[in-house]
């Protein structure tokens, strides 16, 4: 079950998150579904696989600014570093940067 | 029988050509003519024989009948009533004309007859003048009686006969004097006059004696003035005056004597005379190129005299002969001042205006003397005029040498002035710029991790000692700022509580360090806000109160006291306390604690420093206030310090808890913007210091483009610190072009090793809120950050922000989550919002709507099939009027500088980073949609 206190011991900033949110806990959480089930993350991740770093650069900064507005900050702190890497068309090892990302938004997302 | 015609006698008779009659008296007093002369028959117009028939027997028939009881008398007794032998007398003649004669008798006795010789004189003429005198004597008598009728007195004598014929006046001693003696009266008199001087002026003027001498000389009008005693008691000056006459019937001496009242006639010539004398040396009148010297004493003035030779003379012969040859100055100043002096110009100049004044120098016995002509009108058509002429030269010479010594005092004053303020000028940037890099330098190498404890050691010497002189520049450049006037009070409305507030956090973190106790109250009411300069107040009781601290060793206490002690229509007096059970100071040394330089032990100064200059500094300041200190202090038991200061009352009553506008130092966004690398780097750290975070610009270029992209990210720069020395662009410059491109919305701060009394005005009117002295101290910039955005705030606060209800936003998102957010945010405020879900159907959207229709757009910028960037270009770029004016904000996860850049030149207003603040946005909103 996703509750504030889950999110809170996976670091995600639900305060922050909630003031976005006006306070209203329901739309917060509708909102964080939604953003955690984002087909943006599959889409990152298979732009990983191909190494189509433009696609992935896309993907990847569409999703930092959905997890931001969500104050997902487990997620959006690594994502927000590689966003920029991809900016910077720098060659890294981005599939094995993406997966501790996809592993908590998959724990996350079970949890839903 | 005397044989006449042979006797002796008649051959003499006959002998004297004379005018002559001879008779025979009877014992009866009848007399018979027995010879006349041929003289006399002419004189009678007739013959000897006719005459002798006529009288014969003594008819007395040619004698006029008034006169026959003389004649007859005569003939009796031989001698006249008066005794004499002498008669005049009207007498017939045989035509029938009446003549005057005087006849001269000599009565002979010879061989037993009495003979009468008469000797006849025709007096008619005589008798004709004699008339006419005597008219004009009488008339004369009359109008000086009636002249003397306003007198004291009036008296008739007679001096021959010593006898007082008349007396009349208003202060008479005895009434009925007439008929006494002249002398008695004079015996009587003396004794009315107290002085023996008058006594005897009086006796000799007016001895019958003296009266007769001068008569017979022709002098006859004697007067003299006396000091006289009335009946009445009254003493008083007297014009004491007798005018001789002869009385024409009689040939009696006559004396017609006046006295009168002359106190005032003394009082207006001696006084007026004296008083003038004093004044002037010389009173001439002057007409017709003639003078007349009126008052004055050529004895009087000893040395350097331009006194006329002449006691009257020609006016022109005096210029050309006695001034012209010892003025002195130039050809020209001697030519101006004779030409001053001419009649014409003194006939021209006094009728302008009255008194026409002539001052001239003379050289004479070796020296200069000053004189001053001063002319005034006596009759203006008689051209005649009145000269008063002064020695001026001993005021002038008093006036010359205190001008002198006035100019020369001002000169050394004006120099020293000039040179002082011109050496402080330098030294301030030349001492301040080195110590500079020392403190800043200093700072730096203590942050340095491998260096030793004793470097350690010394180099925070280095920066207590740098320090400590910076102090001492600082108060003597203060110091000097108030000397020279150049110290202005401001009269602004502040906030009393934020100040005390202020000192509180200062001193009470000094106390604590110290180990003092701190303790700040406040007696009864005082209001939130006055008009006055916080910034000084400040100043003198932090001073104060450091210096309770100073000399107060641990344990001890520091006490605040503050209290309104008066309220008026439009002021308050405010009392501050500042009480420290400290070292105290000796009765002796308290007169002496606001004199520059002293410290009661001087070896004092070595421990507990200070630069000498604090307390006449706060002093002065407070008298700049038209406040007082007054200082209490017992050695060994403490001081107290007592402050009044009458400030404005303001009408402000604090609304918004000053909390609010308190800082928080960690969001404060500072940029240094400093040419010079190591005052940037000291900047920092200093502010880190304290716990603000700075940017950093090298030139006024970098610094504006840094502002435009912090100003787009709506996250603007609290605060700008600029350096007043750049080599491109000054401070002032850079300050003005801020303010062109980003507006008011930082505070500016001027930092700069100079004194900025030169420039304030420029400064401020380009835009700067405040100055600060270079290099930065820890322990100043939290006030003087405080206040600079306090100001700011204040000033900003009329802005009403616009209300957001109801306004039209469009959202170009393409992420539903965030767009989902976005709605949810702004319909919070009760917005209504459209959201197009990439670039291309958001230009759609706003094409469609009506003009105006969109308060705002609200714009991602990487969108699918158009981004951001180019529906931000489309719109601008539609022909619609709107499409220029509706801001539009970016909102995206681009956050680095180039996006932000990208984002301007797209013709975006701001540019918002997700994820997005609300209270952030709505603000950007409110002030973009106003």
């Amino acid at each position: 079950m996703l509750t504030i206190e889950t999110l809170n011991e996976f670091g995600v900033n639900t305060k922050e998150g909630l003031t976005r949110c006006m306070n209203n806990e329901k739309f917060y959480f509708k909102m964080l579904k939604m953003g955690l089930a984002s087909d943006q993350f599959e889409k990152l991740g298979a732009a990983l696989e191909c190494n189509n770093l433009d696609e992935a650069f896309e993907a990847a900064h569409a999703l930092k600014g959905v997890l931001g507005n969500l104050a997902l900050t487990p997620i959006y702190n690594p994502l927000a570093e590689m966003t920029e890497l991809l900016r910077a068309g720098k060659s890294e090892d981005y599939v094995t940067m993406y997966q501790p990302i996809l592993e908590i938004r998959n724990k996350l997302l079970a949890l839903v | 029988m005397l044989n006449f015609q042979s006797s002796f006698y008649e051959k003499l008779i006959r002998s004297l050509d004379t005018n002559a009659v001879l008779m025979r008296v009877e014992e009866d007093g009848r007399y018979y003519p027995i010879w006349c002369s041929k003289e006399f028959t002419e004189m009678m117009e007739g013959t000897e024989e006719d005459f002798i028939k006529i009288e014969s027997g003594g008819s007395m028939q040619s004698i006029h009948p008034d006169d026959r009881a003389k004649v007859s008398y005569l003939f009796h007794h031989h001698v006249t009533k008066d005794g004499t032998n002498s008669l005049n007398v009207r007498k017939l003649t045989m035509k029938g004309n009446w003549i005057w004669v005087n006849i001269h008798y000599s009565f002979i006795e010879d061989d037993g007859i009495l003979y009468a010789y008469c000797n006849y004189f025709d007096i008619t003429d005589i008798k004709e003048n004699e008339k006419r005198a005597q008219s004009l004597y009488e008339t004369a008598r009359a109008e000086l009686e009636r002249l003397s009728s306003d007198k004291l007195v009036t008296w008739r004598f007679n001096i021959t006969k010593n006898v007082i014929e008349s007396l009349h006046g208003r202060e008479v001693w005895l009434k009925y004097v007439k008929g006494r003696k002249y002398t008695d009266n004079l015996t009587y008199r003396v004794k009315t006059f107290p002085l023996e001087r008058d006594r005897k002026k009086f006796l000799e003027c007016f001895s019958v004696e003296n009266l007769l001498e001068n008569f017979k000389r022709g002098e006859n009008t004697i007067s003299t003035i006396l000091f006289s005693q009335r009946p009445n008691g009254r003493k008083c000056f007297v014009e004491f005056s007798i005018i001789l006459s002869e009385n024409p019937y009689n040939g009696d001496i006559m004396a017609f004597a006046t006295e009168r009242d002359y106190n005032t006639e003394t009082v207006n010539s001696i006084l007026l005379k004296k008083a003038l004398v004093e004044q002037f040396d010389m009173i001439t009148y002057v007409v017709d190129d003639h003078y007349g010297v009126v008052i004055g004493d050529s004895k009087r003035i000893t040395r350097g005299s331009i006194f006329p030779k002449k006691i009257s003379g020609n006016y022109s012969e005096y210029l050309e002969n006695q001034v012209k040859p010892v003025l002195t100055g130039s050809d020209e100043e001697i030519q101006n001042s004779l030409e001053a002096l001419k009649l014409e110009t003194i006939e021209k100049k006094v009728s302008e205006k009255e008194p026409y004044e002539v001052n001239i120098s003379c050289y004479t016995n070796n020296e200069i003397f000053y004189k001053r002509f001063v002319f005034y009108v006596v009759d203006k058509e008689a051209k005649f005029y009145l000269l008063l002429k002064s020695d001026t030269t001993k005021i002038q010479r008093e006036q010359i040498m205190i001008n002198t010594q006035l100019k020369t005092a001002l000169d050394t004053a004006n120099q020293a002035s000039i040179a002082k303020t011109a050496f402080l000028s330098s030294m301030s940037h030349e001492i301040r710029t080195p110590m500079n890099a020392i403190i800043g330098l200093d700072s730096i190498a203590l942050k340095e991790p491998n260096i030793s404890a004793r470097t350690r050691s010394h180099l925070i010497k280095i920066g207590e000692s740098a320090k400590h002189l910076l102090n001492l520049i600082n108060d003597v450049l203060e110091m000097s700022r108030i000397e020279s006037g150049r110290m202005v009070l401001r009269n602004e409305e502040f906030s009393f509580s934020t100040m005390l507030e202020q000192i509180n956090a200062m001193v009470s973190s000094q106390c604590a360090e110290k180990g003092l106790n701190y303790d700040c109250n406040i007696i009864g009411e005082v209001d939130d806000y006055y008009i006055g300069d916080d910034m000084k107040l400040k100043q003198i009781l932090i001073n104060i109160l450091s210096n309770a601290i100073k000399f107060t060793s641990k344990g001890g206490n520091v006490n605040f006291t503050i209290e309104r002690v008066a309220k008026f229509s439009n002021k308050s007096t405010i009392r501050f306390i500042i009480q420290d059970t400290g070292i105290g100071m000796s009765e002796d040394f308290i007169p002496n604690i606001f004199d520059v330089f002293t410290q009661e032990n001087s070896s004092a100064s070595s421990a507990y420093g200070g630069t000498g200059l604090g307390m006449p500094i706060t002093k002065n300041i407070i008298e700049m206030m038209n406040g007082s200190i007054s200082v209490k202090s017992e050695k060994g038991v403490g001081s107290e310090f007592t402050v009044n200061v009458t400030l404005r009352n303001s009408d402000k009553i604090s609304e918004v808890k000053h909390e609010e506008y308190a800082i928080n130092l960690r969001d404060l966004k500072v940029l240094i913007i400093d040419d010079d690398k190591i005052s940037c780097e000291h900047a920092k750290l200093v502010l880190e210091e304290v716990g603000i975070s700075s940017d950093v610009a090298m030139n006024g270029n970098e610094a504006i483009e840094m502002i435009k992209l912090k100003s787009a990210r709506r996250e603007a720069y609290d605060i700008l610190l600029i350096d007043l020395k750049m080599p491109e662009q000054d401070g002032i410059s850079v300050t003005r072009r801020i303010r062109e491109v980003s507006g008011n919305e930082s505070a500016i701060i001027i930092l700069t090793a100079h004194h900025w009394d030169d420039i304030i005005e420029e400064a401020l009117e380009a835009g700067v809120d405040k100055f600060m002295a270079k290099p930065l101290f820890a322990s100043s910039i939290l006030s003087e950050f405080s206040q600079a955005i306090e100001q700011k705030r204040l000033s900003a606060e009329d802005d009403s922000p616009a209300d957001l209800t109801g306004r039209h936003i469009l959202l170009a998102e393409d992420m539903f989550i965030n767009a989902e957010i976005m709605k949810e945010i702004l319909s919070m405020r009760e917005m209504e919002v459209d959201h197009g879900e990439n670039g291309k159907l958001t230009v759609e959207l706003f094409e469609k709507s009506p003009v105006g229709y969109y308060d705002a757009v609200l714009m991602d910028i990487r969108m699918p099939v158009m981004d951001g960037l180019q529906a931000t270009e489309t719109i601008r770029a539609l022909n619609r009027p709107d499409a220029k004016t509706v801001p539009i904000i970016a909102i995206t996860a681009n956050a680095f500088d180039e996006d932000v850049q990208r984002s301007l030149q797209a013709g975006m207003n701001a540019h918002l980073s997700k994820p997005v603040d609300p209270e952030k946005l709505y603000q950007t909103l409110e002030e973009f949609i106003k």
